[in-house]
């Protein structure tokens, strides 16, 4: 055979053919993998500063860098105005009940800690007892101390001493008055209604437990601001108005769950009054 | 293909598919921690996983990375892909493990519950959809070394170049794969942002979508992925939303903490509202559009500072939400009464 008379193009075409078969199908479809990534690649690579100038091959239509640059000029634009109104929205921006709603949080959260921290407290505690009658309770507490308690009912007056310590278990979570604490003793009956508020570390583990916090509608005032305090299991409600100055609770009141929007105008099971000053009484150890 | 072969292939089959299995059966098993299994950061980030997998790459794709990982021989580029698609994965996994706790830590401070205790005790819950991300993202990591390393085998003996040859073009494809993914996606944000919290007076749409928050974070991301690259195609978007996300994410940390300065809890609660929302946003805008984007692609270049986004985002969006934790648990005013 005489390669005089054949073209590049018939020695191309006759090489391909003879070879055709020799290439395994593993590497051709790893060079068909390669080139596809290339030309994926190359439709991909951002078209050149000469390409942007202007149309430099006949390929590229002239408006095309126009429209790019449109496109370009009109993303800029946007994510400009983007900028410039969120940061408008922001400084403009009030507060908003997300921001009430964590104000809350806070907020009993901060009394949590004042109360945690206290070193005194006195509070006056109303309650009915099982007949419907009043019942008044002083209670003075001094850290380290016994908690002195001044009872004053049907029966008369009567000054006791009990130990201020953490309760496990609350009465503010079993049905008021008729609910009794499982397991109290006959000689503990007394301590049942006021065993939350025999000391501020007391009141707190009340408040710390779990409880979840709803506003109050209307009752935000300047120096003073209210939440209540709900929990799933809990028969009751607690409405707790704190003191903005101090963040000391100033009274806490006790009402049926099923109060709902009535509950400021229904009355409280029991009500309790703090006062954060020094005991107007004088401390006396048994 | 021989009988040995085949054997070959089953056992490699099963330790794919068993090995994860007893890991997370080991995992749940051995917890001496009392949350239960949750069902919710699971469907979160199984859905979440498939449809960002989907909106990122074509059937094909998806269907030879299997293969691949079950022990069937591709050829090198299709290894390349495969292995950049179980990479892809454990990232995605992780994302959507660090934006559950984003989630449950929005829902906890929804609801408004469970004092001091209840509120650790959620975020405790919610950290779970971290170490389920990290969990399914160590799985889903280990096809990706051994396609890697049988990649890092091939070119050694590999001798094929380009050749001069009219390009193929890449058959066009994907585009229902990537629309379901995308709905499948726009479906999982959706069940996020109205999911109701537990009796609590605000939904967790209510903390996402801040619009001041979500107007920066894409607007920055826009600009910056116009200035760092002259196509949104690639990696620049990915840039963008990170750091957009960062910087308002920073933004609203210095107001809080002016906040707790001056003891003005609006200024804080405003700040924390900007944070969480920020990083809601650029998450949202990176699962979206920025990863998907830069799966797609086939441009692989400027991936080191990619790859620093995609496991540097996620850590810094936890210490966020830590910061963000402390600033609710912290009592503001007490130092100043």
């Amino acid at each position: 055979m005489s390669w005089k008379g054949l073209s590049k193009h018939d020695v191309d075409r006759l090489l391909r053919r003879a070879f055709r078969d020799d290439m395994p199908t593993e590497i051709e479809e790893q060079m068909h993998w390669r080139l596809r990534e290339l030309w994926q690649r190359a439709s991909e690579a951002a078209p050149t500063p000469a390409h942007a100038a202007g149309p430099v091959s006949g390929a590229t239509p002239g408006w095309f860098p126009l429209v790019l640059n449109l496109r370009r000029a009109l993303l800029a634009a946007c994510a400009v105005v983007m900028l410039v109104s969120g940061g408008a929205l922001r400084i403009g921006h009030t507060s908003s009940f997300l921001a009430e709603s964590f104000a809350l949080r806070q907020t009993a959260s901060s009394v949590i800690g004042r109360l945690e921290r206290a070193r005194q407290m006195e509070c006056r505690l109303q309650a009915r007892d099982e007949q419907g009658r009043v019942v008044r309770y002083s209670i003075s507490w001094v850290e380290g101390r016994n908690s002195r308690v001044e009872m004053e009912g049907p029966a008369g007056k009567e000054v006791r001493f009990a130990p201020a310590q953490r309760m496990r278990t609350s009465v503010v979570n079993v049905p008021w008055p008729a609910g009794r604490m499982v397991g109290s003793r006959p000689q503990e009956r007394w301590l049942e209604p006021i065993r939350d508020f025999l000391s501020a570390p007391a009141v707190a583990g009340l408040m710390a437990g779990q409880w979840r916090v709803a506003p109050v509608p209307g009752s935000g005032e300047k120096d003073r601001t209210a939440f209540l305090m709900t929990a799933p299991a809990s028969p009751n409600l607690i409405l707790v108005v704190v003191d903005l100055h101090t963040y000391l609770p100033v009274s806490l009141a006790l009402f049926p769950a099923g109060s709902g929007s009535q509950l400021l105008n229904s009355g409280p099971l029991f009500s309790v009054e703090f006062q954060w000053d020094s005991p107007s009484t004088p401390l006396r150890q048994p | 293909m021989s009988a040995s072969s085949n054997g070959n292939n089953r056992v490699s089959m099963v330790v794919t598919i068993g090995m994860p299995l007893a890991l997370i059966a080991g995992l749940a098993l051995s917890g001496r921690f009392e949350y239960p299994l949750s069902l919710r950061w699971g469907i979160l980030i199984l859905v979440g996983e498939i449809a960002l997998l989907l909106t990122g790459f074509k059937w094909s794709e998806i269907v030879n990375a299997f293969r691949q990982a079950g022990g069937r021989r591709t050829a090198t580029g299709a290894s390349e892909r495969s292995a950049y698609f179980w990479e892809a994965a454990a990232r995605n996994a992780l994302h959507l493990g660090v934006l559950g706790t984003l989630v449950g830590f929005v829902i906890q401070i929804c609801s408004n519950t469970g004092g001091q205790a209840g509120f650790m005790f959620a975020l405790g819950s919610a950290l779970l959809s971290t170490v389920y991300g990290l969990v399914l993202a160590a799985i889903l990591s280990t096809p990706a070394v051994r396609s890697l390393w049988a990649i890092g085998n091939a070119q050694a003996v590999e001798t094929v170049g380009a050749i001069g040859a009219s390009p193929v073009v890449c058959a066009s494809g994907g585009r229902w794969g990537h629309a379901l993914g995308h709905v499948l996606f726009l479906a999982l944000i959706l069940w996020i942002l109205f999911s109701p919290a537990a009796a609590g007076p605000a939904m967790p749409l209510d903390w996402f979508v801040h619009w001041p928050a979500w107007l920066v974070v894409f607007g920055g991301a826009l600009a910056l992925g116009l200035m760092s690259g002259r196509t949104l195609k690639t990696g620049s978007l990915v840039l963008g939303f990170a750091f957009a996300g960062l910087i308002g994410s920073l933004l609203g940390v210095v107001q809080a903490l002016q906040g707790f300065s001056q003891a003005s809890i609006a200024a804080v609660s405003e700040g924390i509202t900007f944070m969480i929302s920020s990083c809601f946003a650029a998450f949202a805008g990176l699962l979206a559009i920025g990863l998907p984007l830069q799966d797609r692609s086939h441009n692989r270049r400027g991936m080191s500072l990619s790859r620093v986004i995609w496991y540097g985002f996620p850590i810094v969006t936890l210490l966020l939400i830590a910061l963000a934790i402390l600033m609710v648990m912290v009592p503001i005013k007490i130092e100043n009464s």
